[in-house]
Order: structure tokens, then sequence, then C-alpha cells
């Protein structure tokens, strides 16, 4: 990649740390995104299904 | 960021795919860029796909039905022989030898430091390294959301398209959810239930159940404060207190059951009624002693009828030895007696089976009779018990009586006029007891301030249920829409963080691919080539086709236009995005070029990618001799395949007709290849100096013959008042019996004419005049100032010019 055009995994870095304290967003969501994206647990459906039923059951 | 700067030193194969033994191909330390010319299957390929397979542990081109990993294996080699790929780059730490073992069906690599596993895994699996002929229109081909796609992975993006696309997959996992759809579906009809039978309307919240509770507890008696949930709770089990005894309702049920069984004692007293029909037809059977007597004698009477009839000379009795005075007066009498007592024992026997079933009655009888006054003792209810008793008995003997009168065939006495004043009696037992158990159920039934209380307490009890099920489910629903609507926010977020990303980059992207296509295709009124984004998830090529806008490519562009915007793409994201590597193959990606492009690939390749290192193969002789021309310094080689030897190079001088010459010393024919090369030095001296030839459509203007070549050339010169037409060189050339002979593409006998070594000597000279020592042709278009000149590119050789 040259010099002035970022990578597809810099994109989402800053994107998903921004997502951490977007307000539109609900925070646990936020908290739980950025946690799988950090994880690199992003690429399949698979843990994202499973963290969000967590979510819904800690609820 | 680093740049590129990865390239090739040596390339070996060992029995991989047309390689047999070791072949290396060496660059030289200084990585040359590299030409490999060989005939259609002569394994070229092999060398891009063993680079391909280094790098991807795969070739792409071997996939698919019937295909898979152990063919990289060279079909000639034995089983102990390895099949392997090694590379030598310019960075010793990524120098490694990836071996296929065809046992085990897995690769290894001798190189396992950090920093080669980097640049596999992480750096050249995004290069893009390697384009063939079929590859070249394939991305051209595919739709507008594959093209995303590919152009994601091309420059990186892969990573961006499989989170977002994980992303919506979960999102509208969460959206069809059945689990959600199940709990509204709960909500609605609990809400229907509540309005229906319970409180008139959907309660949805605590207080409000707290409040509506209170109303039933009110209607309970009970009063106590309910402030809470548990307040609730309390009072439900204190409620019960309040309701109608169980104990009692329990009674009064078994009371009705008692009552249903004395109502329908009638109908099963009913069934003893066939006895005394059944008594009077086996009596009148039975009352001939001496004939029942005489039953057994049926079968023998039988045997005597089949002994007279088979013994046609019988003439005494079988029975009792009498003289038989005639014979079929004495046959008649043996089967009149024997169907009498058949017809007897029949009779006895249906009697029998109607027998069975009324001592089953009976017994259904006593057992109901039984079960009842059970009940009523229970119960405590009262009843004659003497009565009760006497029928009992009184059915038990009627059933002793009966068994054993008919086993010893002997007549039956029942008394009928006891059976009937037993069954009054019952009747009469019954009805009475029947009035004080009405009495009775009527005293436990239930009071309307009762029922109201009942009524009450079932729907506080139903309409908490309803409540709480409904806060649960509503709050679960919550929940889940909550996620859904952070996941759609996330979901649009990153779609638009996708495209503006992919928008800039297709920007960058697109500046190159119009700046390379627009080089390839000068004369063509095609420009403003752009990849552009097509709605939410699609990218398409956009350009101006003769001013105007067309898109997808395919709708205007001719193939060899489609072609070479495949190759601007494929060099553009070269240059753009691969990471790591500074080197590029491209695979016999001349598929319907004419001359002007070829040479103007190379021209492109020559400005944009020097400091790039270029691998190019293909089977095109004609380009490969320009290619030679024009960059003498590259690694030039030629190849052949066979069966036995698998892929080798040919000895060859870098001037190909230095080569040539070598070729004709050693015996080789080569007069067609002469015949080649002789008439694509033309074609380029004709190019650069604009010779005007007569126009010739498409694939015939490559097919002009050097007979049709040097007169132009010569008017030309001459029309520019250029003296080399008259030297020396160019007119021994001219006058050749070798270029009369080759006047035509279809001529067998090149290799007989004249003297094919006097000839390369002449050529040698002939193109002398016209390219310098570096092999630089002069060009029209190198005007020297204020001079009736032009020069090659170095300035070294100029001739004389006159406009």
């Amino acid at each position: 990649m040259t010099d002035e055009l970022k990578s597809g995994h810099e994109i989402l870095d800053d994107y998903f740390k921004k997502l951490k304290t977007d307000p539109t967003v609900n925070e646990s969501l936020r908290a739980m995104m950025f946690e799988l994206w950090e994880q690199k647990k992003l690429s399949t459906k698979t843990s994202l299904s499973r963290a969000l039923d967590e979510l819904r059951k800690k609820k | 960021m680093t740049k590129p700067d990865v390239k090739i030193k040596k390339l070996t194969l060992s029995y991989f795919r047309g390689a047999k033994g070791p072949i290396d191909l060496d660059l030289g330390p200084d990585c040359k860029s590299a030409a490999i010319f060989g005939h259609n299957g002569e394994g070229k390929s092999s060398f891009a796909q063993a680079v391909e397979w280094f790098l991807r542990e795969k070739v792409d081109v071997l996939s698919g039905e019937g295909v898979d990993k152990k063919d990289v294996v060279n079909l000639g080699s034995k089983d102990t022989d390895e099949t392997s790929v090694g590379v030598v780059f310019n960075n010793k730490n990524l120098n490694a030898v990836k071996a296929y073992n065809k046992a085990t069906d897995k690769i290894k690599c001798n190189n396992s430091s950090s920093e080669f596993i980097e640049y596999i895994d992480s750096k050249a699996c995004y290069d893009r390294i390697y384009l063939n002929h079929h590859s070249i229109l394939w991305f051209l081909l595919q739709l507008k959301g594959q093209k995303r796609v590919e152009i994601a992975k091309i420059i990186g993006y892969e990573d961006i398209v499989a989170v977002r696309g994980t992303i919506a997959s979960a999102l509208r996992d969460l959206e069809k959810s059945s689990e959600l759809s199940d709990m509204r579906l709960r909500i609605s009809n609990n809400d229907g239930l509540m309005t229906r039978e319970v409180y008139g309307e959907a309660v949805t919240d605590t207080p409000k159940l707290l409040e509506k509770s209170a109303l039933f507890l009110k209607t309970l008696g009970l009063s106590d404060p309910l402030k809470t949930l548990e307040d609730l709770e309390k009072l439900i089990t204190k409620a019960i207190n309040y309701l109608p005894s169980e104990e009692r309702a329990k009674k009064r049920l078994t009371l009705e059951s008692i009552k249903t069984k004395v109502v329908n004692f009638k109908l099963v007293v009913d069934k003893i009624k066939p006895l005394k029909s059944w008594e009077e037809k086996y009596n009148a059977l039975v009352v001939d002693k001496q004939t029942i007597s005489k039953l057994t004698l049926s079968d023998f009477l039988k045997s005597a009828e089949k002994i007279v009839t088979d013994d046609k000379n019988l003439n005494s009795c079988p029975l009792c030895e009498q003289e038989i005075k005639d014979r079929d007066k004495f046959l008649k009498q043996i089967i009149d007696r024997y169907k009498k007592y058949v017809e007897l024992r029949t009779q006895l026997s249906d009697l029998g089976t109607e027998l069975v079933i009324i001592k089953e009655d009976i017994i259904k009888i006593e057992k109901e009779f039984s079960e009842t006054i059970t009940a009523y003792k229970e119960n405590k209810i009262a009843y004659d018990e003497k009565l009760a008793d006497d029928f009992i008995n009184l059915l038990l003997s009627i059933r002793t009586h009966l068994s054993k009168q008919f086993d010893l065939r002997e007549a039956i006495a029942v008394d009928n006029v006891k059976i009937e004043q037993s069954l009054v009696d019952i009747k009469k037992l019954f009805a009475t007891t029947k009035v004080s158990i009405q009495s009775e159920i009527d005293r436990l039934a239930v009071t309307d301030d009762e029922k109201k209380k009942q009524e009450a307490f079932q729907k506080l009890i139903r309409g908490k249920d309803l409540v709480l099920a409904n806060i649960s489910y509503r709050k679960q629903v919550k929940t889940y829409e909550e996620q859904i609507a952070g996941m759609r926010i996330i979901d649009a977020q990153i779609l638009a963080l996708q495209n503006s990303s992919l928008k800039e980059v297709l920007n960058v992207l697109s500046a190159d691919i119009n700046k390379f296509f627009c080089f390839l295709n000068q004369k063509d009124k095609v420009k403003n080539v752009r990849l552009e984004l097509k709605g939410e998830e699609g990218i398409e090529f956009n350009l101006d086709f003769y001013d105007y806008a067309a898109s997808p490519p395919k709708k205007y562009l001719s193939e060899s236009q489609q072609n070479s915007l495949g190759i601007a793409l494929f060099l553009a994201a070269v240059k753009k995005f691969n990471k790591v590597n500074k080197f590029f193959i491209l695979d016999d990606v001349l598929i319907s070029f004419d001359r002007n492009y070829r040479m103007r690939l190379l021209e492109l390749l020559e400005t944009e990618f020097s400091d790039y290192q270029i691998i190019l193969l293909t089977h095109e002789i004609y380009w490969y001799q320009i290619i030679r021309r024009k960059f003498p310094q590259w690694v030039l080689k030629e190849i052949y395949w066979s069966f036995d030897n698998g892929i080798q190079f040919k000895d060859e001088h870098p001037d190909w007709i230095e080569n040539l010459g070598s070729k004709h010393k050693k015996g080789e024919k080569i007069g067609n290849e002469l015949r080649i090369g002789m008439e694509g030095l033309l074609k380029e001296l004709c190019i650069n100096l604009e010779v005007r030839l007569p126009y010739r459509a498409g694939d015939e203007n490559e097919r002009r013959t050097i007979g049709e070549l040097f007169p132009y050339l010569t008017y030309t010169l001459q029309s520019k008042k250029s003296p080399i037409k008259d030297d020396a060189h160019y007119k021994a050339l001219e006058v050749s019996n070798f270029i009369v002979t080759c006047s035509s593409h279809d001529n067998p006998d090149l290799d007989s004419s004249a003297d094919l070594g006097d000839t390369i000597e002449k050529l040698k000279k002939f193109r002398s005049l016209f390219l310098c020592s570096k092999m630089e042709s002069v060009k029209k278009s190198l005007k020297i100032p204020g001079k009736d000149k032009i020069s090659c590119k170095c300035g070294e050789l100029a001739i004389d010019w006159k406009e």
C-alpha cells in the first residue's frame, strides 16, 4: 500500500476506536463490538452472534 | 509504511509442473527483468505458477473439478523426486525452498523465520504479482458486486468487506429472529387474553397489575396493603383460605359420579333379560335325554357310513354285525341318524356361545353393583344391606347353576320370579338412595358468593401470570430492538466508511488506470476511465467513449481495448497497492493486441515501471524480438520442452541476429526465424519513421510481408531526401535473394534460399544504418532542432531527414 492511503485494517481500527465513544450506539454494544474487533473476531458471524446473545441474556 | 522493494535473484524449479530436473531462472545479483519466449505448451507458465505457488501455496488455475494440489508435481517425476520451488531474493532473510511432499500432501518450507512468515502471510499475499490472459478480462466480466469484492482484495480492503459482511449478516439474523417474532406474538396473544378474559384491557406494567389485583382481592374479602409484587404473592397465598373448600368440591364430584352410576344401572340390569328365552331353548333341547346321551355316536356313525360306502360287498353291519338285507336302506338309516346328532351338537354349541355372553353380562352387573355399593359404604350413604347382599348372592348362584347344568347337559331351573322381584327391589333401593344423594349434592353446591370469589381468584392468578410474562417478553423484545437499532447504526456507519474509503482509493487508482489505458490507446477517443461506486454495494468502470458515457466497458470497447483496460487495472494496482514485492509477471497477455499496442505496452513498462522487476512470458516471436531489441539488458530466454527432459533453456546470444548466426553455424534451420526477425525490424522502422502504408484492417495489418514493407520504407526515405536508401548496405539487403524469397508468408523453402550466413551479415549492416549501439532506433519524432536530421533516443545516431 502506498503512503497516502490507509489499509483496510487501519481504517477499521480508527472506526472502532471512535465507536467506543459514540453516544448514538448503546454503551454495552459499543464495548462488545470493540472487544470483538480487538480479538479479531469480526471476520465471521459466529462470534458476533454469540456475543449478541450473551449481551441480551445479561440484560 | 515501507515501500515495496522485494525482487527475485534466482528462481529454481524442481519437478514442478513442466520442469523436471532443477532448472534455474538466474536473474543476476541486480535482479534483472526477464523475457521468456516459448511456443505454446513449452512450459512458460510453469515459472509464473512456481512464483504463485511459492507465495500462496496454491495455483489458481489448478483448482476446480478434477484438479488437486498434487497436480503441481511433474508427470515424469519418480516417487523419490522432490517437487520444489526455491527463490533467492534480494533480501537474503526471505530466501526459501518450499517442497511438496506427495505422501503426506503437505508443503514444507526451510525458512521458518518470523520475517519470512510475515512476508508470506501478511504482506505478499495481498500483492498483485501475476497477470495472465485468462485473468485480464475476468475482472471486467464480473458483476458490480463482485467487482467491489475483487477491488477490495486488490487494495487490501478485504477486512472492511469481511467485517461489514459479518455485521450485516448478524443484523439480518437479529431482525429475522424467530425468538423475537415468537415473543411479539405471545405479547399480542396475552394482551388479547387479558382484555377478553381478565381485565377488559391489556395491562402492561406492575403498578397497573397491582391496582387491578387489589380489586380481585377485595372481592375475596382482602383489603391488605398491596404495593409490591411480594405483597401480591403473599396475598394470593392468603386468599386461598377464602375460597370454597376443595374437599367439599371433591365430595360433590364423587356424589355426582355415584349418581351417574345409579342412573346407568338400569341399562346394565336390562342385560339379564335374554336369560329367560335362552333357558327355554336349552331346556327344549336337552329334554330328550336318550338322544343327548348318544351324541358321541355321531363320529362313530360317520365312520360306518364311509365303510359301507367304500365296501360294496359288505353284507353285515360294521357296528352290530347283523346281516344287511337292504344295503341302500341301511346306508340311509346311518346317514339320517348321523345328521340328527350333528344338528343337535350344533344347536348345543350355539347355546354354549350365548351362555358365555349371558354369564359375562351377569359378571358385569355384579361388578357395577358391587362398585356402587362400595361407593355407598365409603360415602356413608344409607342403604338396605341385606337386599344388596341377596342380590349379589342371587347373581352368583344363577351363574354357578348355569355353568354346572350346561356342562352336564341337564335341564336348567332358574327362579325367574325371584330374579324379577330382586331387580324390582334393587331399583327401589337405588331410587331411594338417589334422592338422598341428590340432596347431599345440593347441600355441597357452591354459592353465588363463593362463585364470585372463585372467579376473582382465578382472574387474579391468570392476570398476574399474563402480565408478568408480558413484562418479561417486552423487556427481551426491547433488548432485541435496542441491539437491532445499534447494529443498524454500526452497519450504516461501516457501509458509509467502506464506500467513502473505497471512493478515495478508487479515485487514486482510477488516475493511474486512466493514464495507463490512454497511453495504450493513444489514437482512440476513449478517455476519462475511472472506477466508480455503483449503488451501495457495487463498483463499475465508467469511461467516455467518443464523448458518450460508457459503462460497463464491454458495451463499447473492442476486445483489445478491454484487454488493455485489464492490463491498466493490473498495473495501476501493482503500482498503488503492492506492499512488498517490486516485481510482477505478465504471462501471455497479448491476446488480440496488435503491433501498436504491443509497442506501447513496452513503452509503458519502460516509462512507468523502470524500477520494477518485470518477467514477461510470451509465445509471440515478434514481440519477443521487439523486447530483445528494446531491453537488451534484460535476461532473455527461449525455452523448449520435452516429456523426458522437461523445460530447458536454449543457448542464445542477447542480440537476435547474433543468436541466429550462432544457430546457423550449428547447422540449425533458421530461415523462418530470420524472416520473422527481419519483418519485425522493418515494422519497427516503419513505425518509428512513420512510413505510410496502404490501409489494412485488423490482423491483416500484421501480416504485411518484407516484400511489401521494403518498397514503402524506401519510398519514405526517398521522399525525406535521406541518402540511406542509396547506402551500399541498404541496397545489398534490398536486392538479396533472401528478401526476394521471403516476400510471401507461406514459403517453406527459406532455408534453402541463397546463403543465409551472408544474409545475416547484410542484415547486421542494414540495421546499423537505423539503430545505434544501444539498439535504439532513429525516430521521426526525434527531430534534431535546426537541422534536417532525426536521431535515436540517446542521440548517438542521426540520419538526414528533410521534411
